[in-house]
């Protein structure tokens, strides 16, 4: 199936603002990190969309993809463990609560 | 060639492997003992790799270096120019400072051994930031510096005020990452190419440029996280407030530069385009006058500290705004004198309240009376930042407001040196707060150790030398400006 490169690149923008939209509205630190792998999935899925309209599918662009999706998934792995730390002093991942810091 | 290159990574690669192995070591005293041996040893050898002649510092103010990895792929490629070596150099010596001065701190909190790996892991990341040539190696770069800090900042896990502003250094810069990669996506959508040489190329040809500054504006976004520019500088006072000294000294000298240089090769040399130069005067102008405000108002020394830093990148961009050959000379002196005195001041005002056990002002009453050394150095920090005469800040800063004359941004220029007025009022502030005779005397340590010393001596040298010989360096980042196409 053909898919026309403004659909697949409205939805990488869409995603974008999705997952920045969801970072800055939501409280819970779970959510935020959520909202935060939609908005880099959205890079991915915008260099893919630009992958399947060059000429004969790029090589150079899908492996790019692999790499950056590994990477994604090395600072992820950073947030979660960070995510059962702030869990583990707190007792809550409610951001709303972490409010010491102030000017 | 790719030796050349590579060379000074590798000690630090190396430590970086090495010493989370030392735990085996039961004794606390000799494990902590080793581990700083065997991180500055690297650290010294990688200076040495890099400053030997023939290695990489000279060849590049030769010419620029383009290195291929995996021949016929146009990624991983290495490129390397007079720009690349200036910065790496400067992320070495701030390097070799927090370590040596770590020392004593591990010995004190007990803190994981990975603290040493993890600082150099920073390092490590940076240094391919400075040398990546092409845009996936950039962002590979980037997060491996960002996840290394995010550990930095909670090695101290019992800390709760680290953990908070270390959650919120980590939410904003994992945004500034997306936005990164989906500019990096912009970029190669419309170019067809990760590759520096091929984006420049493909813009230069290029007749309808708005996608290209769409991904343009994301990426200034995302460097100016990391450089915490004004808008978004929210993270910056809380961060280098709670986080240890050596890493406050590694993150305000080196890290906050690793944005600049991006700002650099993408205004410069990816995306020539005089238009835009506009937006980095607003931030420019946004960024020190916020900092300085703020920092007029702090009573914490560290944070005092942290919006003096911001204030001092605003500076920076400055140059950076103004386009011309002095401008790039000039900023790259200030990012310099900024990456030597900014550290030098963190450091030694630690070692004061290490003295009298708290960071506020009123506590560091007439402490400076009783350690010359120290005060001595602290001092020399402050006038640099203050850019007094004869230190490598007044040079700079010198500079940096000829240049925007020299553009014709003459508000920006008078705001320069209205703003460098309101900086002056609070270094002295405290100074004078150090040598105040109505000192309280309630010190919890009476001695520091030598390790917290030697930094600031090694560093106070650079300050002044830089200040009285500025010379070869002037020369070289003219040449620096001349590889990135400005005729001088």
């Amino acid at each position: 199936m053909h898919v026309s490169l403004e659909i697949l690149f409205g939805t990488s923008i869409a995603l974008l603002a999705i997952g920045i939209y969801g970072i800055i509205t939501r409280r819970s630190l779970l959510r935020m990190i959520i909202a935060l792998e939609i908005a880099f999935n959205a890079g991915n899925l915008s260099i893919m969309s630009f992958v399947t309209h060059s000429r004969n599918f790029d090589a150079l662009g899908r492996s790019a993809i692999l790499v950056l999706i590994a990477t994604e998934a090395c600072a992820l792995s950073v947030m979660l463990a960070v995510l059962i730390n702030v869990y583990r002093v707190f007792k809550s991942i409610d951001v709303s609560k972490l409010r010491k810091l102030r000017w | 060639m790719i030796a050349q290159v590579m060379a000074p990574i590798l000690p630090l690669l190396f430590s970086a492997f090495i010493t989370p192995f030392l735990r085996r070591i039961e004794d606390l005293n000799k494990r902590v003992k080793i581990a700083c041996a065997i991180s500055v040893a690297s650290c010294i050898a990688s200076l040495t790799l890099t400053l030997a002649p023939g290695s990489i510092l000279w060849l590049a103010a030769r010419s620029k270096i383009v290195v291929q990895v995996m021949p016929e792929s146009q990624l991983s490629k290495l490129y390397v120019d007079a720009l690349s070596a200036f910065f790496i150099l400067l992320s070495l010596i701030v390097l070799l400072v927090s370590d040596i001065y770590s020392y004593k701190i591990l010995r004190d909190e007990d803190l994981p051994e990975v603290y040493y790996s993890l600082l150099h892991l920073t390092v490590v990341g940076l240094y391919y930031i400075f040398v990546a040539g092409d845009l996936v190696s950039l962002f590979v770069a980037w997060e491996l510096m960002s996840v290394s800090i995010y550990a930095l900042i909670y090695i101290r896990r019992s800390n709760v005020l680290a953990l908070e502003a270390g959650m919120k250094y980590l939410m904003m810069s994992a945004v500034a990452s997306s936005l990164m990669l989906y500019s990096i996506s912009l970029l190669y959508g419309y170019t067809g190419t990760f590759e520096f040489s091929g984006v420049r190329r493909a813009v230069l040809e290029m007749q309808d440029l708005r996608m290209v500054w769409i991904a343009v504006a994301f990426m200034t976004v995302a460097f100016g996280f990391k450089s915490a520019i004004v808008p978004f500088h929210t993270w910056a006072p809380d961060v280098y407030q709670e986080t240890l000294d050596p890493v406050t000294a590694l993150l305000s000298g080196i890290a906050s530069k690793a944005g600049i240089y991006l700002i650099i090769r993408i205004y410069y040399s990816l995306v020539p385009s005089p238009q835009l130069r506009m937006a980095l005067a607003l931030l420019s102008a946004a960024t020190m006058t916020l900092g300085n405000i703020a920092a007029l108002l702090q009573s914490d020394v560290k944070r005092l500290f942290s919006y003096s830093s911001i204030a001092h990148m605003g500076y920076v961009l400055m140059g950076l705004a103004s386009g011309t050959p002095l401008g790039i000379v000039a900023a790259l002196f200030h990012s310099l004198s900024h990456a030597l005195a900014k550290p030098l001041v963190f450091l030694s005002s630690g070692c004061f309240s290490y003295l009298v056990g708290s960071r506020d002002l009123n506590s560091l009453r007439g402490i400076g009376r009783k350690h010359e050394l120290l005060s001595f150095s602290v001092v020399v920090g402050l006038l640099s930042l203050a850019s007094i005469p004869g230190l490598s800040g007044f040079i700079s800063k010198f500079m940096l407001i000829a240049s925007a004359f020299e553009a014709n941004l003459i508000w920006l220029a008078i705001l320069g040196i209205a703003n460098s007025a309101i900086g002056v009022a609070y270094y002295i502030r405290v100074i004078q707060y150090l040598f105040s005779s109505r000192g309280k005397g309630v010190v919890k340590r009476v001695k520091v150790p030598i390790g917290m010393v030697i930094p600031n001596i090694l560093l106070t040298i650079l300050c002044i030398v830089f200040g009285l010989f500025p010379e070869p360096l002037v020369e070289y980042l003219a040449l620096v400006a001349k590889q990135l196409g400005l005729a001088s």
